[in-house]
């Protein structure tokens, strides 16, 4: 799936598609896979690249917002 | 359908109980302190709240609670007259104040004492003379407690105002004389600026206090803020109990305390500690206090006022001597004894505590008041985690903004810096703005950790208030927020699913990620 986020002033282009349980999600050409679990009603955590964050998203009217949370400052 | 409902324990400590039931007239995480103690102590608790509280924790965790009117403090917890009628109506024995709106009021004190009721801190004639600051600092000086050079209460004649300045030497700090929290003060680098900043302190210190007296002191540059704890008991006995450093301020509000301070040594505590004990006999003190003191950059220190109360920061002293200070109170007010003698007092390791506040420290610390919608308080080792909140639970308006504290406790300083550092990163409040990642980079500061504070600090480290901008977090906010959204879809019928993909996020975006 293609779409078009804005982040702050930005636009990016993202794709997100399922593979082999995870997800690959490419923002403007850079590829993340993710490994996505939901915590609770709308929170996550989020595996990508070894690291770990846990991640708030708020769906509101317009727009659609994502808070992140760093979870370990170490495995940076 | 089913109810479920849960007892309020009151599990005895060995011993009698001071008292039978108790009254907490404050709110949030020090009405919830306050109530933990009186539980541990085999106390009833009752609890006041405001419309705006009906839903605190404070509400929730005592055995009883009572509405005492509309949101305004004015009306609810700085009303006297429907506190202590609560209190008589509710059968409770003593009243509680907790910290900040009646804490410092003799008025509240006397009522009690005509209703028959126990007030949990000093006697309105101690209250009295240290609530007034110029009266404070004369029996300070008559005490023999060293004072900034300063006037008594300025008179009316600007020409006599700027000769008593000239006299003491720019630059000089108007402080209100009824004041405390940083209301009524400013700094006075230049003569010509005076006449201006009298008449805004006058007006600052008239509408906070009721008062509009001021007066000068000597402004000491780049000082330390260092207090000392102290508990007096009704039988001539006091307690000195080491001192806070309490440095990280903004606007003349602690941010951050810690004790022990990184410039005093034991001959300095013992040395200080006296000369607090011999502040607070002087006004006749009973209960817990605090003597302030400012330390200059030479070492010297000046008796700044005394804080006839608990105060906010009083964990870190519980964290490194070990004796509970609420319960402390308690017995005091009861007729008890100081719970240890001063050669038996023991300091152990390191305490700080950050203040986690719903403000935007990038915005000059305006407050950021809403509803919290996950909490994940820290644990671990050498963790406390002070609050008043749950899930949930919307911050009043109107109310100071201080949604809990964060304690760390280490061996020595390093450890209690490493977890408070790993406990803030732990620490998760979404839904608000907080003071949080402020109190992260102060932690990784490097003159935070040399130890080299001063109440400028911040002004002089302003890169601690901006917001930090890492680019890799925002781009694992987009990617969260496409992995949700495209959740979302999947769960959706397939035609709704295709007619959303078309659409949906190019109408919508993915605006504003936050952190």
């Amino acid at each position: 799936m293609k779409i078009s986020a804005k982040a702050g002033a930005h636009v990016l282009e993202v794709t997100i598609e399922r593979s082999n349980g995870h997800y690959v999600v490419e923002v403007d050409g850079v590829r993340h896979e993710v490994d996505a679990h939901k915590l609770e009603a709308d929170f996550y955590s989020l595996l990508a690249g070894g690291r770990s964050y846990g991640c708030r998203s708020r769906r509101a009217v317009m727009p659609t917002t994502c808070a992140t949370e760093r979870r370990s400052r170490w495995s940076r | 359908m089913s109810a479920w409902a849960h007892r309020r324990p009151t599990t005895p400590i060995p011993g009698k109980p001071p008292f039978r039931k108790v009254l907490v007239a404050n709110r949030g995480e020090i009405a919830v302190r306050v109530v933990r103690a009186l539980h541990e102590m085999g106390i009833r608790s009752v609890a006041v709240y405001s419309d705006a509280d009906r839903d605190a924790l404070h509400v929730r965790f005592a055995h009883e609670a009572y509405p005492i009117g509309p949101p305004e403090a004015r009306a609810s917890y700085l009303n006297i007259e429907r506190i202590v009628d609560t209190a008589r109506r509710s059968g409770a024995e003593a009243i509680h104040p907790g910290y900040g709106f009646l804490a410092e009021n003799p008025l509240l004190a006397e009522a009690c004492a005509e209703a028959g009721i126990v007030f949990i801190g000093p006697p309105p004639s101690a209250m009295k003379a240290l609530g007034d600051k110029v009266r404070a600092r004369q029996m300070a000086i008559e005490a023999g407690v060293p004072v900034v050079p300063g006037t008594p209460a300025l008179p009316a004649d600007v020409k006599v105002v700027a000769s008593l300045a000239a006299e003491i030497g720019f630059p000089v700090l108007l402080k209100a004389a009824a004041g405390g929290g940083g209301k009524g003060m400013r700094v006075v680098r230049r003569a010509e600026e005076l006449p201006s900043l009298v008449a805004q302190a006058r007006g600052e210190a008239a509408s906070a206090f009721g008062d509009d007296t001021v007066f000068l002191e000597k402004f000491v540059e780049r000082p330390r803020h260092i207090e000392v704890q102290v508990l007096c008991d009704g039988h001539g006995g006091v307690l000195w109990l080491g001192e806070r450093e309490c440095s990280i301020q903004r606007r003349h509000q602690k941010l951050i305390e810690e004790a022990p301070s990184t410039v005093v040594d034991a001959p300095t505590r013992e040395r200080i500690g006296e000369l607090a004990a011999r502040a607070v006999r002087a006004a006749g003190y009973v209960n817990a206090g605090t003597v302030e003191f400012l330390r200059g950059a030479d070492g010297s220190f000046y008796f700044m006022e005394v804080n006839a109360r608990l105060q906010v920061e009083h964990p870190v002293t519980e964290e490194v001597t070990g004796i509970d200070l609420v319960k402390a109170q308690l017995e005091i007010a009861a007729g008890g004894r100081l719970p240890v003698e001063q050669h038996e007092l023991e300091l152990r390791g390191h305490a700080i505590e950050c203040r986690i506040i719903a403000e935007d420290p990038a915005r000059g610390f305006t407050p950021a008041p809403g509803r919290i919608r996950g909490l994940r308080p820290p644990g671990g080792p050498g963790i406390r985690y002070d609050d008043g909140t749950y899930p949930g639970y919307s911050v009043p308006v109107f109310y100071d903004p201080m949604i809990g504290k964060l304690i760390a406790r280490g061996r020595d300083r390093d450890e209690a810096i490493a977890r408070m550092a790993r406990a803030l990163d732990e620490l998760r409040i979404d839904g608000l703005t907080t003071s949080v990642p402020f109190h992260r980079k102060v932690m990784q500061h490097a003159a935070f950790r040399a130890g080299d504070l001063h109440t400028g600090f911040l002004e002089e480290h302003p890169e601690l208030l901006s917001p930090t901008d890492d680019p890799w977090l925002n781009e694992i906010a987009v990617v969260a927020a496409a992995v949700a959204h495209f959740r979302r879809l999947e769960s959706t019928s397939a035609s709704a699913v295709q007619a959303e993909a078309g659409s949906a996020w190019k109408r919508h975006g993915l605006a504003g990620w936050r952190r």
